[in-house]
């Protein structure tokens, strides 16, 4: 079991991470989940002991690491570019870890192969690295992390260079060789599906702070904060009673018992729904309206709207934060 | 840190700097005071004004000579696809890293008095010079600009055609502006390397043609005048000082819409089109192959039919009084200098690189001016290097001239500018996350120096010996200065046989040039060897 406490670290004066707690339980998947900068990758890099100038403790079963060198941490890291040694060939780069083990070359070669058709490399073991594509070097990248068999697998953003089809084959295939295996693995993304396809828990980072750790079902209920809430696709905002009401833009209905009368400006279709934008004076919605719904609205009518109260979340006014808006960041 | 710096500062202020200071004391300081007057002879003197301005005039001329040839074969390397184009751009890379001397004696051979083409007369005149410079700078300009042409996005001309620019404006208005910076590095080379031509000059000038190299090398040598030969270093020294300053704001900016270079080359689809890559190969095979094919042709060509007869002959020439030893020993010194010049290019310039390397990645500036401080010595020419070696380390405090050190320390400073450029940039390429990488996976941080560092170190390390060997081999303008007779390199050898009267002299000259080509091309093979896909721009 992975946890870590306190975990803080300043480049320069920049604070990137900001007393980070954590807790993995072995054999279960973290996700770490958060705008560019938010110092995911950081995170990732204070618990294999990449940074020697983070503060805080990093402890595995109990056993504190912080005097224990990345290269005796038994973890396992992914970069997010892969970072195969273009020197060596497909097979070596796998073998590597294991015979930095100490495992004899046999052995290492044996079970750098069993990897690589783990993988769904077989056959590629004296290919070079840059003759691989993308996706193949993603999973070379797999095997040569994963050989060692390390107690705890770090993955930046494995799939941050590949197109979407192929990300969501590699996650499936992912979450089914961790469960497999049994890995315990912290796993960054910005990607919100990749997120919660893949993982046990997550963790919502902001700006180097733990903004929630949780389940993923019940973060995505109930984000604790406005800026998950924001962060997580809670677009729109309703003022009510002085409280202030973020709701998905399935949380709200077009239908004559609405009480916020809107115009419609745009009108877009995806496929199993449309999306809809309304406004009213200053403030903008965006609501989904089922394909299947035969009373899709067009530019220009006036639809009264409706809060559906189970998908949206109540929160505290607060002034004005332009931290807060997490709608900058393009993955969202 | 201050060791590793220290060593190739302290080998270039005492092999360099010293020497030159000395040039400086020669040719400016007089009877304990500032003496103006033999710079100033350089300038009214007519023999020697004529010596700055053919100077000037055979450089310029080679330059844009060598331009307009070289850029159709750029475009034809960049944006074509022809059958045997990787062969052939290997192919024409190696008049580059021929011999000085060697390419004199080709085009000697294929100009002079039993050459296919002695009826042009071109022999002993500035076209000679011209031809043999268009020979040798070829492949910089294919390389550099060719290079640079592959990688930039043919969809920007193809946009200037939508917008209805004709072939020949969308070359004047988008393609020519776009390869600026690559065409002015290709000219500020050019230019350098002809102004400060050397062999060629002394091979094909004839007496007549002398520029300021080889009337610095007259004035040592011929008339024993070393005030005046240090006067014509100065402004020599100064020349290249301002082009070398010139060249820095021409060559600073770079296009950003870089492609991979295999998308761009396209097979030529019209006449005009086929007809352009036939001439261009017909320029290729007449202008790069015709003079090396003669010079083989040649060695092998005794009066009494083809026969070894002039390679026996480099073993026997040495009774006579020209030569001390016989021609053939020259080998051996070669291939020995060459050995000693790469250990200590490879200790002086690997450490500079190490030292350059590490200092950017901590953001330091300094680093940019030792890389700068240590191609001076390239930059203003092997005779300066070789003049400077002839009046400075003779003499207490530092007496080498009767070291044999003393022409591997010279050809390593001319190497190690090249070993820096090789290595700086494999090490450069070294992503600090690579070592992470390795830590993660087990690896100690001595077993991390030793797989990522080391191997890859390694390998940069195998490329510039092979660059230095080849230079060391080739080398002939510091070598002329400071050569002792009883032990000539093969440059020199050829040299002194080219300026032999009667057919076997020359006939040993052509055969000492193809072993001189022979073992050349035996480094560029080890250079091949180890070159990473993807990796340096040499």
């Amino acid at each position: 079991m992975l946890e870590a406490s306190e975990l803080t670290l300043d480049y320069g004066a920049v604070r990137a991470l900001d007393h980070v707690d954590l807790e993995v339980p072995t054999g279960d998947v973290l996700s770490v989940l958060g705008p560019s900068g938010s110092g995911k990758s950081t995170l990732l890099r204070v618990i294999a002991g990449l940074e020697p100038g983070a503060t805080g403790s990093v402890r595995w079963s109990g056993e504190d690491l912080s005097s224990v060198p990345t290269h005796r941490r038994q973890f396992g890291l992914m970069f997010q570019d892969h970072m195969l040694f273009a020197h060596r060939d497909v097979v070596a780069n796998v073998e590597f870890g294991l015979r930095m083990h100490g495992a004899s070359r046999r052995v290492a070669s044996e079970r750098a192969r069993r990897a690589l058709t783990l993988v769904g490399l077989a056959g590629y073991e004296s290919r070079r690295t840059h003759e691989l594509s993308g996706g193949e070097q993603q999973r070379v990248a797999l095997a040569r992390a994963i050989a060692p068999e390390p107690r705890l697998l770090l993955l930046d953003e494995p799939f941050g260079s590949l197109d979407r089809a192929l990300r969501d084959r590699l996650l499936v295939e992912l979450r089914e060789l961790f469960t497999e295996l049994g890995i315990t693995a912290v796993f960054v993304t910005h990607d919100h599906d990749e997120a919660f396809a893949i993982a046990d828990h997550v963790l919502i980072l902001r700006a180097g702070r733990a903004e929630q750790l949780g389940d993923p079902v019940e973060v995505w209920r109930a984000p604790a904060t406005e800026f998950t809430a924001r962060f997580l696709g809670f677009v729109n905002t309703i003022d009510v009673d002085g409280d202030r009401l973020l709701a998905r833009a399935d949380g709200i209905r077009i239908g004559t018992e609405g009480t916020i009368e809107a115009t419609v400006t745009a009108c877009t279709f995806r496929r199993d729904h449309f999306l809809v934008t309304a406004v009213a004076g200053s403030a903008r919605y965006e609501i989904t309206v089922s394909a299947d719904d035969r009373t899709v609205p067009s530019v220009g009518d006036t639809v009264m709207l409706e809060v559906d109260e189970r998908a949206a979340r109540r929160y505290p006014p607060s002034a004005a934060d332009p931290a807060t808006d997490p709608s900058t960041d393009p993955s969202s | 840190m201050l060791l590793p710096a220290a060593i190739p500062l302290a080998f270039l202020g005492v092999f360099f700097v010293y020497p030159v200071v000395t040039i400086l004391g020669r040719g400016l300081w007089a009877d304990g005071g500032l003496d103006l007057t033999p710079i100033g002879d350089v300038f009214t003197d007519p023999g020697l004004r004529h010596v700055v301005w053919f100077t000037l005039v055979q450089a310029g001329l080679s330059t844009v000579l060598t331009l307009a040839i070289g850029l159709s074969g750029a475009y034809l390397f960049a944006r074509v696809s022809f059958p045997g184009r990787g062969f052939l751009h290997a192919a024409v890379t190696v008049p580059f890293v021929l011999p000085t001397v060697v390419v004199g004696s080709a085009f000697l051979a294929l100009l002079g008095g039993h050459g296919p083409v002695a009826f042009l007369g071109l022999n002993g005149t500035l076209g000679a010079i011209l031809i043999a410079h268009v020979f040798f700078n070829y492949a910089v300009v294919v390389r550099t600009v060719g290079g640079f042409w592959s990688h930039l996005d043919p969809r920007r001309e193809e946009a200037a055609r939508v917008l209805g620019a004709g072939r020949v404006r969308t070359f004047w208005h988008v393609t020519l502006p776009a390869l600026r910076p690559a065409i002015a590095a290709a000219t500020a080379i050019v230019f350098l390397f002809t102004f400060t031509s050397f062999g060629i000059i002394l091979i094909l000038g004839g007496p007549q043609r002398a520029t300021i190299e080889t009337e610095i090398y007259r004035q040592t040598a011929v008339l024993l005048d070393l005030r005046t030969a240090a006067a014509l270093t100065i402004v020599q020294l100064v020349a290249v000082v301002v082009l070398l300053g010139l060249t820095g704001f021409a060559g600073g900016r770079r296009a950003l819409d870089l492609r991979a270079a295999a998308t761009t080359r396209r097979r030529p689809r019209s006449a005009g089109g086929r007809a352009f890559v036939i001439v261009n190969l017909v320029v290729m095979a007449g202008l790069l192959g015709a003079p090396l094919g003669l010079l083989v042709q040649r060695s092998f060509a005794t009066p009494d039919g083809p026969s070894l007869g002039f390679y026996r002959a480099l073993g026997d020439l040495g009774a006579d009084s020209v030569f001390i030893v016989p021609p053939i020993e020259a080998v051996r010194n070669s291939i020995e200098f060459a050995l000693a010049t790469t250990v200590i290019s490879l200790v002086v310039g690997g450490l500079a690189s190490v030292v350059i390397v590490a200092r950017e990645q901590r953001g330091n500036r300094l680093a940019r001016s030792l890389d700068g401080v240590l191609a001076l010595p390239l930059g203003v020419s092997a005779v300066t290097v070789g003049f400077g070696f002839l009046i400075a380390l003779d003499s207490p405090p530092l007496n080498l001239r009767t070291s044999w050190w003393l022409i591997p320390i010279a050809h390593s400073l001319i190497a190690v500018p090249f070993v820096i450029r090789t290595m700086s940039p494999l090490l450069r390429a070294i992503d600090p996350r690579l070592r992470e990488a390795a830590a993660v996976l087990g690896a100690s941080p001595a077993r991390v120096w030793r797989e990522i560092d080391l191997r890859i170190g390694g390998r940069a390390a195998g490329i510039a010996a092979g660059f230095a060997f080849a230079i060391s081999l080739g080398e002939f303008g510091a070598t002329a200065f400071i050569v002792r007779p009883d032990r000539p390199t093969l440059p020199v050898v050829i040299y002194r046989l080219l300026g032999r009267p009667g057919p076997t002299p020359f006939g040993a000259a052509m055969a000492a040039s193809v072993i001189l080509i022979a073992l050349t091309l035996t480094a560029v093979v080890v250079i091949e060897r180890f070159r990473v896909p993807g990796a340096g721009e040499f």
